[in-house]
């Protein structure tokens, strides 16, 4: 790696010296510009690139989509301003909008009462999962060092939802394309469970980048609710299942552990019950 | 009040907090150990009856106050012992605090518990009991406490603490056996020696 060592002008035209060497030493001070500061280290390609700074036009919800999209780190910016309130109403609004408008896709896998069923279940799900997990949020949040607002913690976790369900809509007709090619309830459920866990990724990202913004002390606090966030997620699709195939009752008559749900999936015994 | 919690739920309480214990500090770790543990105990009950709920809901809080108490005396000698230069006073005040976390953050995970406990298989399931309780009661009953004691640990309060904490630990664990049962509705609200 090539490494600027000193930049010299020499006395017939500009010449850059690139390496530092003995003979430069030997120049005289006057000659010798201050180079500029450079990174010594290159940064990473996917680093969290979150600048906290004001969002103009906050009252617009559709400029807010826009930066939560471009700019992440001015919608955390703006959860601690005093319209903070307005602003998480809407993300929570178009979060569960938006993962009701790709509940239609999932649904649209077995069609029929599923196209109404599966948005509802999903939408309800997002916002159930939502509030049973805000305390111990609030909680780890405080345990993290940070001294924040109840409804800043609020907003923050919206904004990842609401994250996370534009990222959904982003991948909702490559999910529609393949439940419209293939029969298999297994696959479609695990392409669903991918694209999800994709998204849930980047909203999370957005709670992680709240915490650097507050100033939080240790990382591990959020990482740990972050789990018990993603663990009841999978859960509530157990507890509301079924959400892509089709069911003669509205909710499950048994309770189930998640991973043992999959499993009996993948092992064709639902299937067999339903039969 | 509830700013002092959160002062003490980010770990800002420093020694200073022990060196003039406030009465008003001391109620309102109280209160939050009442609530937090309460609405835990209630969400623990309610998987075998509602009337269970409220017996685990009086249960808990007592079963983290009678230990407070049952220790104090240990933790100050030991704590002398180990030369934290921790008073009696000091270290019963210390513990309430930790105890006072434990209980905000049982109080947090409520809802979850409660969520799981919707999705939990029926208490007369074979091995039913055994999975839920030990897989997940304890374990989110045993993350606070060492949560806790990490915050007191990583201050600066006294090093020797930490052994208090695991002597806690254990005098709590049988404490709680004494308090059983948590999950299982008796009539005569006591265990039954064997």
């Amino acid at each position: 790696m090539i490494r600027f060592g000193e930049i010299s002008t020499k006395r017939f035209g500009m010449h850059f010296d690139i390496f530092s060497s003995d003979k430069n030493q030997t120049q005289k001070p006057t000659r010798i510009m201050n180079p500029p500061p450079l990174p010594s280290k290159q940064p990473s390609l996917f680093a969290n690139n979150f600048v906290f700074e004001p969002m103009p036009d906050p009252g617009n919800p559709i400029r807010a989509l826009e930066n939560l999209l471009k700019y992440p780190g001015r919608i955390v910016h703006e959860l601690h301003q005093t319209r903070a309130a307005i602003l998480a109403t809407w993300l929570l609004i178009f979060g569960i909008a938006g993962v009701a408008i790709y509940g239609i896709v999932v649904g649209a896998q077995s069609g029929g009462a599923q196209m109404w069923i599966a948005p509802a279940k999903l939408g309800f799900g997002t916002l159930l999962s939502v509030l049973i997990c805000l305390p111990s949020l609030y909680i780890f949040t405080c345990l993290g060092g940070i001294d924040a607002q109840l409804r800043s913690v609020c907003g923050a976790l919206f904004a990842a939802v609401c994250l996370s369900s534009i990222l959904l809509i982003g991948f909702a007709p490559v999910a529609w394309i393949f439940s419209q090619s293939t029969d298999s309830i297994v696959f479609m459920g695990a392409l669903h469970l991918l694209f999800w866990i994709i998204g849930i990724r980047f909203g999370l990202r957005l709670i992680g980048a709240m915490g650097r913004f507050l100033g939080a002390t240790s990382r591990g606090h959020l990482r740990i609710w972050s789990v018990i966030f993603v663990l009841v997620c999978f859960q509530m699709t157990t507890t509301l299942r079924p959400i892509i195939a089709p069911s003669k009752t509205f909710l499950p008559t048994e309770k189930k552990f998640f991973l043992a749900n999959w499993f009996e999936t993948m092992n064709g015994t639902n299937e067999k019950k339903v039969k | 009040m509830i700013k002092h919690l959160k002062t003490l739920l980010r770990g800002e309480v420093d020694a200073r907090c022990l060196e003039k214990p406030n009465v008003r500090w001391f109620i309102a770790y109280c209160i939050a150990i009442v609530l937090g543990s309460s609405v835990y105990g209630a969400t623990i009950g309610l998987w075998r009856a509602p009337l269970q709920s409220v017996f685990t809901a009086i249960k808990f809080p007592l079963l983290i106050f009678l230990t407070c108490i049952g220790n104090g005396a240990v933790n100050g000698m030991l704590a002398q012992v180990l030369g934290s230069g921790l008073s009696f006073r000091q270290t019963a005040f210390a513990i309430l605090m930790s105890f006072a976390v434990a209980s905000l953050i049982l109080g947090g995970f409520s809802p979850i518990t409660l969520f799981i406990l919707y999705n939990a298989p029926p208490l007369d399931v074979a091995h039913a009991c055994l999975r839920h309780c030990l897989c997940w009661h304890r374990g989110e009953s045993a993350s606070p406490g060492v949560a806790s004691k990490n915050e007191w640990a990583r201050g600066d309060g006294a090093r020797g603490f930490i052994q208090l904490a695991r002597w806690e630990s254990i005098s709590g664990g049988a404490a709680r056996l004494e308090f059983a049962p948590l999950y299982r509705l008796t009539p005569t609200r006591r265990p039954v020696p064997a």
